[in-house]
């Protein structure tokens, strides 16, 4: 299970190496990759032209996605009776470990470690706002989430559900248009702490 | 009709050499050609004046492949892969409204009579990323000139062609901005010589994906003022519709001149990333064109009017 929990959750990484290496694959990988594109959905082959955006979305999905498998430990319990909680931990962190890739790629690359303009963004933008927000939030249940910590600062990680909202909005505000594929992700965030409200 | 973009507006340090660039410039019709065997749909050379000098060029492939065109969808990829089978011949644009003369004109015969010129200009998107494009096209004003200009040519009004089964976005209702697209200017900043129709570029015609057949662009201005696929060309007295500024007022202004001191609601317009680059650079006033366009907004506040 942890051996399959680390290849998924390091995918993201993966993947960016292979489209940033995109120059240099060997023709028989690219042959494959080429293959596989025309399957599915996915781009292989192409060096991303927007290297700081694409960094920048890839982590922070990663980061949402990551988020929402480990809040589905607890309904995956109550509801279908399946136990994976000691893997929550792990789970978690991983998200955050995204979360801190992509709350670097804005401090170090597009704020050029300015801390004082990084402030200003924070400070007039709620959309950078509520992202630090859940950031912080994150943050601090990492930090917490140690053997002898956790028992002390377990109701803190309740903070999560409000983290999970901040996302949320976070998410639909880093798009000019609302679409279908936003609202629905958004339904699967909301859904998650719903199912944690009807009482079992 | 030699006509000459020499605007002295180009840093020294960002100057190709003309030998340098016309190898590229051979490189990149290679690029194309060899592209053409594959997906991409042929293209016609055009005829046109050739830019004495200008800014390195941003890729062919990544101008072509990284376009934000709505009628396609959301994202960035959309547009080249769903647009290969835009019908843009034949094509017809109307110029009408407060004119002397209302005019339609057929594509084929206004791009043989109208002299060409290429213009390598900046291109600032208002997300914050950038690209320098080798254009090929006429000024705004040449064309509108033939129509003839009236004291009540105020404003002039661009929309994009409207047709649900070319363009699937059209035809729903709920994740994308209203259709047809319509853009405007002032009539100053439309007949200011940099506002341009485009028709080609890198010497070839436009691909759909960057508003083929024939796109507006206004170099000073964030890219979604630069309307694609245009169809109708309005004169109107009073100010006209733009798209952006409808649906989010208070993020897109109807001016939408890039300016790094007059940020976005949500991120800052200071600094760009420059496609193909990791770290960002400043952007410039009026995207670079201060010199030639600043006092067309002499007395106005421009964080009023962004
Ligand atoms: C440190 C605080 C944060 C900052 C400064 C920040 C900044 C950003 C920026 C600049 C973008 C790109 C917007 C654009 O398109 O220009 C973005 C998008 C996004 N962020 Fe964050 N963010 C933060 C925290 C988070 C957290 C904690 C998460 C979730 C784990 C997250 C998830 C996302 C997602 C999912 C996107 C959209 C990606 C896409 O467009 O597909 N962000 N964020």
């Amino acid at each position: 299970m942890r051996v399959i929990i680390w290849f998924g959750a390091l995918l993201p990484i993966v993947y960016a190496a292979i489209r940033f290496s995109a120059e240099f694959h060997p023709v028989w990988l690219r042959d494959i990759f080429v293959f596989i594109e025309g399957y599915a959905r996915i781009v292989l082959t192409k060096t991303p032209t927007d290297p700081l955006k694409f960094l920048t979305d890839l982590s922070g999905n990663s980061g949402l996605w990551l988020l929402a498998v480990t809040l589905s430990i607890t309904p995956l319990r109550s509801y279908l009776k399946i136990n994976f909680l000691k893997y929550r931990r792990f789970l978690g962190l991983f998200a955050f470990f995204y979360a801190l890739i992509h709350a670097l790629l804005f401090i170090a690359v597009d704020q050029q470690f300015d801390l004082a303009a990084t402030a200003h963004e924070v400070i007039t933008k709620p959309f950078i706002a509520f992202g630090m927000g859940a950031f912080a939030i994150l943050l601090l249940m990492a930090l917490t989430s140690t053997r002898k910590l956790y028992p002390k600062f377990r109701g803190w990680h309740k903070l999560v559900y409000f983290a999970v909202v901040l996302i949320a909005v976070h998410f639909l505000m880093s798009h000019k248009t609302v679409t279908f594929s936003h609202v629905t992700v958004v339904g699967v965030l909301l859904m998650l702490l719903a199912m944690r409200l009807v009482k079992r | 009709m030699l006509r000459r973009n020499n605007y002295g507006l180009i840093p020294s340090s960002e100057i190709t050499s003309e030998s340098l660039y016309q190898e590229r410039r051979a490189f990149m019709k290679l690029g194309a050609s060899a592209a053409l065997m594959g997906s991409v749909p042929l293209m016609a050379a055009l005829d046109f004046e050739k830019s004495k000098r200008g800014l390195e060029p941003t890729p062919f492939d990544q101008i072509t492949t990284y376009n934000n065109f709505y009628e396609y969808g959301t994202d960035k990829e959309s547009p080249a892969k769903l647009s290969k089978n835009l019908k843009i011949r034949p094509w017809t644009l109307t110029i009408g409204g407060e004119v002397q003369k209302s005019l339609t004109l057929d594509i084929d015969t206004l791009i043989k009579k109208i002299p060409l010129e290429e213009r390598i200009y900046r291109f600032r998107c208002v997300e914050g990323w950038a690209m320098v494009v080798p254009w090929v096209g006429f000024t705004l004003a040449s064309l509108l000139k033939q129509a003839g200009l009236t004291s009540k040519s105020k404003y002039v009004e661009f929309e994009t062609l409207f047709d649900p089964v070319q363009f699937p976005q059209q035809s729903k209702s709920f994740g994308n901005i209203p259709f047809p697209y319509r853009e405007g200017l002032r009539i100053d900043e439309a007949m200011h010589p940099l506002t341009i129709l485009a028709v080609g570029l890198y010497g070839k015609e436009l691909l759909p994906q960057n508003g083929a057949p024939i796109r507006l662009v206004v170099p000073w201005k964030y890219g979604f003022k630069s309307i694609k696929s245009i169809v109708n060309i309005t004169l109107k007295e009073h100010q006209t519709r733009s798209t952006w500024n409808q649906i989010a007022p208070q993020e897109y202004g109807f001016y939408a001149n890039v300016n790094p001191s007059v940020d976005h609601p949500r991120w800052s317009q200071s600094r760009e990333r420059v496609l193909g680059k990791f770290f960002k650079q400043e952007t410039l006033a009026f995207n670079g064109y201060g010199n030639e366009v600043a006092h067309l907004y002499k007395n106005m506040d421009l964080k009023k009017y962004y």
